[in-house]
Order: C-alpha cells, then structure tokens, then sequence
C-alpha cells in the first residue's frame, strides 16, 4: 500500500470557476479517508484524478512518493469502486474478477489461485458462475470489492459504493468495508455524502465544500472542534442549532441572549474578549433539553416530533432572528444546520433537541429549550463563520 | 326470463364500457384488415409458385392451386437457361461479407463518436448523419466512375469494398446510440483493469451489443440479399452475378416470362433470410429496444 499526497491540485472544465482550487491532502499509508461534502462539490472529481480518469489541471498528485500526473489510469496501480458497481454485465463473476489479470497476461494457474484467494476474502466462492443480474446489490457491492482486491493495488478508491444499497444492507456493507480496510491494511479513499458512513468508517475526514478543503481530522475532532460553521453545520445528524447571540454575564450567571431578547443559561467558561459581541451561536441537539416554563431558557412551540425509538427529535420553534452568515462565502447548501422558516411573516428558527428514550409530547406545545448542564457551546465568528479560537489562531 | 331481462338495468350505449369495446372491435377489425393487405402478396406468391405452367392465371380462381406442383422447386433451380446455384452462391458471399464488413465498421465508427473524444467529431458526426438523407443513388455515377479509375468496376468488390469503410449512415448511428446508452462508467473499470479503447470495444461492449447487432445484422443482410441495382452496374459477367439477377435472367427475360418459376425461384431466395428472422425475431425486437429507437 502507500501514500497519497495531493499537492496544489485544481480542476477547471473550460472556462469556469474552479472545482477544485489549490488542494492540499495527504492521505496516510494504510489509511482510510473519507471526503465528505454536499453534492457537487468536486468530491468525486477528486477521485477520478487520483485514479487517473480526470486530468489535474494544476498541481500534483504523488501516489507512493511518485508524481503520477503523467501516468494512464492502468499504469497508476489504483482500484476504483463505482457507485453503480460498473460490473460487466456479459460475464460471469469469476471473469469479472479475473479481466485486470488476463488483461496483464498473468499465468493461468497464478490466475485461479488469485480469483479462489479473492473470492474467498470477499465471500463470493458460490458465486463465480453467476452473472452480475444474478446477483442481488449486496453481492454486487462485494463482486466490485473483489475485482478491486485482486489487483493487490496501491490504493483503493471508492466512489459512494454503499448510496444503492438499502439501509440495512448498507450498515452491513459499511462493517465489512471498515473490516476488509483493517485485514489488508489498505490505503483507502472513500466518497460519500453520507456524514454517518464518513463518522463512523473513517480514520480521518476530509471536509468539502464548494471545491475547498474545510477541515480534515478525526470524525471526533469534526465534531468536537469544528473549524467553522459550515463543517459544524454540515457534521452531525441531527445538524447543529446555530442562531445569533451575545455571550453576556448576569449575576455570575452565563447568558446566551438571542437577537429577540430571550436568554439561554449556559454553564461555561468564556474569554472575556469575547463577551457581549454578536456572534453566530451553535448547540447541538443532544446538548439541548425541553425545561418548565420556570426555567430561563428559549420559549416556543413544538413543531414536529420524531421519536426514533431510543431517542426522540423534537423540533420546537422559536422566533429569535436569523443567523447573520457571510453569504458571500457560503453556499445553501453550507447552512444545513439552520432551518429557517417563514411564520406570519416573521422568521422562525427551528431548533432540534434530542431527548432519549420515547417522549409523551404533542405537536404546539408550548416549551421551553433550556441548555444541559454538560453542553458544549460553539461559537463563530459572524462575517466570516470561522470558528472563535480558530479564527484567531490563523490570525 | 323476459320480465327478468327487462327488469335488468339497460347498458347505456354511451358509457366508458360500451365504447372501450366498440373502439377494440374497431381496432381488431382495422388489424385484419391491414392483416390481409399484408398477406395477400404474400399468399398470391405462394399460389402462384405451385401453380403449372399456363394456370398461373386460371379463372375462376381457386384456394389452392390446381394442379398442386411440388416440382416446380426442383425447377426452378435448375432455371430456365442456367441452373441458379451458382448465383446463390454469388448473392451469399456479396450478403454475408458486406453485412460483416457494415458490422465491423459501424461498431467502430459508433464507438468512436459515443466514446472518444477528438477534434471534429460534432462536425464528423453531423455530416455522418446527414447522409442519412442521402439517396443511394446520388452517389451511383462518381462511385462507378471511381472505381472504374481503379479498374475495378467489374466483379462484386465494388459492393463490398465501400461497406467496409463506414457501413451506412443508419448503422453507425444505431451503433452510437446503443454505445451511448451503457454506463460510461463501465469503460473506465475497464481502464482501470488494463484496457484500451480497442480492447473495451471488443472485449466490453461489443458482447453487450449484441442484440444490436443481430438486428442491424440482419437489416443489413435482407438489404444485400435483395440488391438487384447494385449488381445490374457491377456484376456484368456470368460468374459474378448474384440471385436477384438469376432469376430475372432465367424466368423474366424472354416474351413469356414463366410466372410459376419466377415466384417459386422468389420464394426460395426470401426463405433463407425470413427463416433466420423468424429464429432471431425476438434478438431482433431487443435490438431495437436497447438502441433506444423502437417502440415498445
């Protein structure tokens, strides 16, 4: 296996705007990498540089230390699973498998051994026969694992191979992935808009939006720590509440109070730099809770109510002023984490609180969201979106 | 039962049900009528080739011919003047290596203008398609020119040769349109395992391809099988000249042609190509199907 750098890599079709600008990635031997960004984005334009099926039109991309910009598709020694399997539908399994070996002039004998080995490794030995009709989405998703796996590759690239699946069949497609990844220690690099495939399959995440690299860490670090609010928007499901806020101090108390007037309490320690300036607030959903109407915290009417089983999601709506993002630099899509809706004319911002197990709630209730006492507040700054500590690190 | 009858509720001539089975009783009998219309040739064909010498014509006619002469398919590939062996031999060897040479071709061409990218091909492309309007024999006179230069204006080469560069218009933009309807991702799992354009035509979509074929294949053979224009120009001399000219040589070329040698000899050369239609008849209707041009 090895080493993927991406050095500077831009990508522009024509004249337009780039789909890619200046991209700098270093995807770790044996490492498996998801891009992750909303469609469109160029996640997939990446992928197929990589592999050599697209042209970079500036920059490097060093596969094992060697630049390989030049090189063919064949000749980069990568394996690439398709969204759709791209399987050869006239041919069997087993030829399927065998094509990149045939086509390399490998011996007969080295041949079948390889195909029985991958075979054996993908779960396909009563399969070969069949052809890839036969076969159900699940078995196809594994079929295209294997014509991967023969080829011993430098690197896997895999390209949304789990967005045709259903969703039971897609976690357990997503265990043997992660499961195959660990067994080959492969150098894997892995697209999807999918924030939970990305969580929980990944080693590092690479964030994308509008063509530029936002943030790469660990799904934890993503979610923790995100760089701005477009990453905390975009990672976590349910997404992040953001609104506008000031951070103030009352009576030794710690008050979020909205651009309506409402207070939040929270139980933080904050810089004092940043007391009392408009800012871009974000909570999670799982740091929120439904409190009496005693209890300081952010009146509304609950909207819609999911119960999931384990959890509940309980939207409540609140009227306390749009979130004040810099819309130049962020896309629609970018702004997830608020859901902003339009009541007699006044803008309503939907708040999401997770609560666990069922709930005995019913849709215009009157409640009101209080803070938990363990929530972990995000703050952002509010022209540029960045992340306050962030933000002034890089300053 | 007649005060039963009356008590049921009337039928109302202009409800849904009524006219849904007045418009499908309309349909079925429209069918036949087109039905026969097709038929009739096809049946007066048949008359006529078990018919004996001088009661092609009989009146009043009858279902079936009187005498019934079996011998007449015995007869008439004897012919009149030439026994027509030779001929069907000729038409089987202008049919089956031009149809060949259009497949080979057209696939090639196709794959070309639905696949690779090079400067022209919008260009190339539309001037391809444009000569889909192009009558046949616009092109007669300079092609008969043209090979007379290369002294080969004699022979069946000048009705093969040209198919094996390009096949016709019609087929290179079926082939295009099949080739553009396979994932395009399927040709880049195949660049990735080793493959270039030829060996992805040929080892990739060529296989899949192949209900396209078989119709385009057979389109083409009927086409070559029955082309009496072509070899009038070509194929002057006696060794060269193919089935369509044989019998026309044999059984129409003096004062009274004989009508029952002449439909038997027809219908034996139409037996080849209706009986191999009737085997791939369904490869035929997926063909269509696939490339996306035919109906349901």
């Amino acid at each position: 296996m090895a080493e993927v750098r991406l050095e500077g890599v831009s990508k522009v079709f024509g004249d337009n705007k780039p789909v890619i600008s200046s991209l700098d990635l270093t995807i770790n031997d044996g490492e498996l990498m998801a891009l992750i960004g909303p469609s469109g984005c160029g996640k997939s334009t990446i992928l197929r540089m990589i592999a050599g099926l697209a042209e970079t039109s500036e920059g490097n991309i060093l596969i094992g230390g060697v630049r390989v910009n030049e090189m063919s598709a064949s000749e980069r020694n990568v394996a690439m699973v398709f969204q759709n399997y791209a399987l050869y539908p006239h041919m069997t399994v087993r030829k399927n498998i065998d094509l990149s070996l045939r086509l390399a002039h490998v011996k007969k004998e080295e041949r079948i051994a390889r195909v029985a080995e991958t075979a054996k490794i993908c779960g396909l030995e009563d399969l070969l026969n069949r052809r890839p009709a036969q076969l159900s989405g699940g078995q196809r998703q594994r079929v295209a694992m294997a014509r991967a796996i023969i080829r011993k590759p430098k690197v896997f690239l895999l390209d949304e191979p789990l967005s045709n699946l259903d969703a039971k069949l897609r976690t357990q497609i997503r265990t043997e992935i992660s499961d195959l990844q660990k067994r080959l220690f492969a150098t894997m690099v892995f697209v999807t808009h999918d924030q939970v495939e990305a969580m929980t399959m990944a080693d590092r995440v690479a964030v994308l939006i509008d063509g530029v690299l936002q943030q790469v860490g660990t799904p934890k670090d993503l979610y923790e720590s995100p760089i701005n609010s477009t990453v905390a928007s975009f990672i976590g499901s349910p997404p992040i509440n953001l609104f506008s806020g000031r951070v103030c101090r009352e009576g030794g108390k710690m008050l979020i109070t909205t651009a309506s007037g409402s207070n939040l309490e929270i139980n933080c320690s904050i810089n004092e730099r940043i007391l009392n300036r408009e800012l871009i607030v974000g909570l999670r959903p799982e740091d929120l809770d439904l409190g009496s109407p005693n209890l300081q915290g952010l009146s509304g009417k609950i909207g819609l109510i999911e119960p999931l089983g384990a959890e509940t999601l309980v939207y409540v709506d609140l009227q306390i002023g749009r979130v004040g993002f810099g819309d130049e630099t962020l896309s629609a899509d970018s702004k997830i984490g608020q859901d902003l809706v339009e009541q007699n004319g006044k803008s309503i911002n939907r708040f999401i609180v997770r609560l666990p197990g069922w709930r005995t709630l019913r849709v215009g209730d009157n409640v009101v969201v209080i803070a938990k006492e363990s929530a972990r507040l995000h703050l952002f700054e509010p022209e540029s979106g960045m992340s306050i500590s962030t933000s002034r690190e890089s300053r | 039962m007649k005060a039963n009858n009356r008590s049921l509720p009337q039928r109302n001539r202009n409800s849904p049900e009524t006219s849904a089975v007045y418009n499908s009783r309309i349909i079925v009998a429209l069918s036949f009528l087109v039905a026969i219309i097709m038929i009739l040739p096809i049946y007066y064909m048949l008359y006529l080739s078990f018919s004996a010498r001088g009661k092609e014509f009989a009146f009043p006619p009858t279902v079936i011919p009187k005498p019934f002469v079996v011998g007449n398919i015995v007869q008439a590939m004897k012919g009149d003047t030439l026994p027509l062996w030779p001929n069907f031999r000729n038409s089987l060897t202008y049919a089956g290596l031009a149809t060949i040479g259009a497949l080979l071709t057209e696939s090639m061409v196709g794959f070309a203008f639905a696949r690779l990218r090079f400067p022209g091909r919008k260009i190339l492309f539309g001037i391809t398609v444009g000569m889909l309007i192009m009558p046949f024999v616009v092109t007669l006179i300079p092609r008969f020119l043209l090979f007379k230069q290369f002294n080969m204006a004699s022979g069946l080469t000048p009705l093969i040769l040209p198919v094996w560069f390009g096949g016709s218009p019609y087929g290179i933009f079926l082939m295009r349109q099949f080739f553009m309807s396979i994932p395009y991702q399927i040709d880049e799992a195949a660049k990735l395992d080793g493959a270039g354009p030829w060996r992805t035509l040929w080892l990739i979509l060529m296989p899949q391809a192949l209900p396209v074929l078989v119709a385009l294949g057979m389109l083409h053979f009927a086409y070559f099988w029955n082309d009496l224009l072509g070899p009038l120009i070509y194929a002057q001399k006696q060794d060269s000249k193919v089935l369509t000219q044989g019998i026309i040589f044999n059984f129409m070329s003096n004062w009274s042609p004989t009508w029952n040698l002449f439909m038997m000899a027809s219908l034996l050369m139409i037996l080849p190509v209706a009986i191999v239609f009737l085997i791939l008849q369904r490869r035929f209707r997926q063909g269509f199907l696939f490339s996306g041009l035919g109906g349901r």
